[in-house]
C-alpha cells in the first residue's frame, strides 16, 4: 500500500529543495567570484608590498644623501675626520664611501618583519672639483611580508651641490649700475695667457655685467660697450629699455636672482696676527 | 784718579747693565726660535713681530727688522703706514703672513712676496704708489673701511686678479665706506663688497680694471680704461661654506648608468657593479 504524504509535508520538501538550489547557485557565484578576484587581490597585495619596498628604498637613498651633506659640511677637506667617522677612501682617491645598515639602529627605525634596509653613499671629495660636490646614494630593501624570499628593492639618487661663487660674472651691482661715459667691458683668461702684460690680453668677449635690482631704471649704461651679456633682476617688458644707448653684444637676461651674502670679518683674536707692517 | 776710578766703576756698571738687559731680552727671542718653522725670514723690512712667538708661520721675522716694534696679537695697531722707500711683506716659502691693522696708507711702493691675509678695520689708501704682488705672493684683504687709489697708483700689476682678493666686510648699514679709483690708477683684483659703492673715475687707458667687481652700486665715470673680467675666476675656490642643490636626479628604477660627471669621479659606467665591488655584495 502506497503511503502518501500530507500536502503540508509535500510543500515543505518542495520549498527546501528550492532553497538548496538557490544556496548552491549563490555558493557557485561566490566561489567563482572569489576565484576570479583572489588572484587580483593577491597581485595587488604583492604589488603594494613591492611599491612599499621601492618607496622605502627611495627614502633610504635620500637619507644617504643627507648623511653625505652633513659629513661634507662637518669634515670638509679634513681627511682624517672622514676616516675616523667610518668613511672609506676610494682607490682613485676621488671620493669617500660608506654603508649604513638600519638593523644597527633598531630602536630608531621600525621595520616590517623580515625586512632588511640599508643605504650606501659615495660622495666626491671636497676640493676634487672646484665649488661642486657630486653624491650618489643607494637605498636597499630586502625581504619583508608578502614578497618573494629573494625580494630586493634598490634605488639610486644622484645629486650635485654647488657652493656660491660670486665671481662667475664680471661686474655685478646689488643696486645700481651707473656708467656716465664710454667704458668698455670685455674679458680675458689669465689661465691661458702665454704672457701676462698689464691690460694687454687676448679678449674673449665673455663678460657679464648686471644688477640684482628688480628695477630696470637702476641700470644706466650710458654709452658703454659690453662684449658679453647683461643681467638684470627686472622683468622683461619687451622694450629692452634696460639697454639704453649701450652696445650689448650678448643677450639680456631678465628676472635673475643674484645672491650676495655678507662676508664676516675673520676672527683675529688668536695669536699670529701682526698689527704693524 | 778719583775720576778715573769712577769711570771704571761706571764702565763695569754699564757692562753689568748690558748683561742684565741681554738676559732680560733673551726670553723674547726664545719663542721666535721655537716658532721659526715657517720660513727663512730673509725678507725683513718689517721687524715688528718680535712678540709673536706662538705664530708658527710668522715668528721668524723678529730678527730681521728695521723698526723692531713689537706687535700685540689680537689688537689691531694704530696704523699701517708703509715706508717711503718701499716695503716688502710676506715670505716666498709658501707660509702665510697675517696682519690685522686699523688702517693702511701706502706712501711708498709695497711688494707682497708671499701669501698674505690682511684685515683692515678702517681705510686703505694707495697714493701714487704701486702695490705689487710677486709671482709667489697673494693677498686676501678683508676691508672694513674705504679703499681709495689715487694718481698712478696700482694694485697687483701682474695681471692675475685671483692673487688679490678684496672682501668688504661692511654691514648693510654702512653708508660711509666706498671703493674708489681716481686718476690713472689700475687694479687687478677681485672685489666683493656687496654693501659699499665701487667708483672708477679713471681718465686713461692705464687705469684698467682686471678681475671682477661685486658692489652695492657700481659707477664708471668719464672714459676709464677697459674693464676686463678674468674668466679664470669661474674656478676660484668659494669662501662660502654652504652648498646649494644644483642638480637632483632620481634614477629610474633599474637604471644603473651614472651621469658623465659621476662616471669620471667613480671611474665606472655601472653603479650596480661598482657598489657590489665596494660593499662586497
Amino acid at each position: 500500500m502506497k503511503k502518501t504524504s500530507s500536502p503540508f509535508i509535500r510543500n515543505a520538501r518542495k520549498d527546501s529543495g528550492s532553497a538548496l538550489v538557490i544556496a548552491l547557485t549563490f555558493s557557485c557565484i561566490i566561489t567563482f567570484g572569489i576565484a576570479g578576484i583572489l588572484p587580483l587581490v593577491l597581485t595587488d597585495w604583492k604589488l603594494s608590498s613591492r611599491i612599499s619596498g621601492q618607496e622605502a628604498a627611495f627614502s633610504l637613498a635620500e637619507s644617504g644623501t643627507e648623511e653625505a651633506i652633513w659629513a661634507i659640511l662637518e669634515f670638509g677637506e679634513e681627511e682624517s675626520a672622514w676616516t675616523s667617522n667610518g668613511w672609506n677612501e676610494s682607490v682613485n682617491g676621488k671620493y669617500w664611501y660608506r654603508e649604513w645598515n638600519l638593523s644597527d639602529y633598531g630602536e630608531i627605525y621600525e621595520l616590517d618583519d623580515n625586512r632588511v634596509a640599508s643605504f650606501r653613499v659615495l660622495t666626491e671629495k671636497v676640493g676634487n672639483t672646484v665649488n661642486t660636490v657630486n653624491i650618489i646614494s643607494q637605498g636597499i630593501v630586502t625581504g619583508g611580508k608578502n614578497v618573494a624570499k629573494d625580494y630586493r628593492a634598490s634605488r639610486y639618487i644622484e645629486t650635485q651641490f654647488n657652493r656660491l661663487n660670486p665671481f662667475e660674472d664680471g661686474a655685478i651691482a646689488r643696486d645700481q649700475l651707473d656708467f656716465n661715459g664710454q667704458p668698455t667691458f670685455d674679458s680675458y683668461n689669465s689661465a691661458i695667457e702665454d704672457e701676462l702684460n698689464w691690460g694687454d690680453f687676448t679678449r674673449t668677449e665673455n663678460v657679464t655685467i648686471g644688477s640684482a635690482s628688480t628695477s630696470a631704471s637702476d641700470i644706466q649704461l650710458g654709452n658703454a660697450t659690453i662684449h658679453g651679456d647683461l643681467k638684470t633682476g627686472s622683468s622683461d617688458d619687451g622694450s629692452e629699455s634696460v639697454r639704453g644707448n649701450a652696445q650689448v653684444d650678448g643677450v639680456i637676461k631678465y628676472d635673475e636672482e643674484i645672491e650676495l651674502p655678507e662676508v664676516p670679518q675673520p676672527d683675529t683674536s688668536g695669536s699670529g696676527w701682526l698689527n704693524q707692517l | 784718579m778719583k775720576y778715573r776710578s769712577n769711570t771704571i766703576i761706571l764702565k763695569k756698571l754699564r757692562h753689568i747693565l748690558a748683561i742684565l738687559v741681554m738676559c732680560s731680552a733673551l726670553p723674547l727671542f726664545i719663542p721666535q726660535a721655537d716658532a721659526a718653522k715657517g720660513g727663512n725670514g730673509n725678507n725683513g723690512n718689517n721687524g715688528n713681530n718680535g712678540n709673536n712667538g706662538n705664530n708658527g708661520n710668522n715668528g721668524n721675522n723678529g730678527n730681521n727688522g728695521n723698526s723692531g716694534n713689537n706687535g700685540n696679537n689680537g689688537n689691531s695697531g694704530n696704523n699701517g703706514n708703509s715706508g717711503g722707500g718701499g716695503t716688502t711683506i710676506g715670505f716666498n716659502d709658501g707660509s702665510t703672513t697675517y696682519y690685522h691693522l686699523s688702517s693702511l696708507t701706502l706712501s711708498g711702493d709695497m711688494t707682497i712676496e708671499g701669501p698674505t691675509v690682511m684685515v683692515i678695520d678702517g681705510d686703505f689708501t694707495v697714493g701714487n704708489n704701486l702695490l705689487t704682488i710677486s709671482p709667489y705672493g697673494s693677498l686676501v684683504l678683508y676691508l672694513g673701511g674705504s679703499l681709495t687709489m689715487n694718481g698712478q697708483g696700482g694694485l697687483n700689476n701682474e695681471g692675475i686678479p685671483a692673487n688679490a682678493i678684496i672682501y668688504g666686510t661692511h654691514p648693510e648699514s654702512d653708508t660711509d665706506s666706498s671703493i674708489t679709483l681716481n686718476g690713472n690708477s689700475g687694479i687687478s683684483a677681485v672685489v666683493y663688497a656687496p654693501n659699499v659703492d665701487y667708483t672708477s673715475n679713471g681718465g686713461g687707458n692705464s687705469g684698467a680694471t682686471l678681475g671682477a667687481v661685486i658692489a652695492q652700486n657700481i659707477t664708471f665715470s668719464g672714459n676709464p680704461g677697459p674693464f676686463l673680467y678674468d674668466e679664470a675666476l669661474k674656478d676660484l675656490q668659494s669662501i662660502f661654506e654652504s652648498y646649494n642643490l644644483n642638480n637632483y636626479k632620481l634614477m629610474k628604477n633599474g637604471s644603473t648608468e651614472p651621469s658623465e660627471a659621476m662616471a669620471e669621479i667613480v671611474n665606472s659606467n655601472n653603479y650596480d657593479a661598482l657598489f657590489s665591488s665596494l660593499f662586497d655584495d
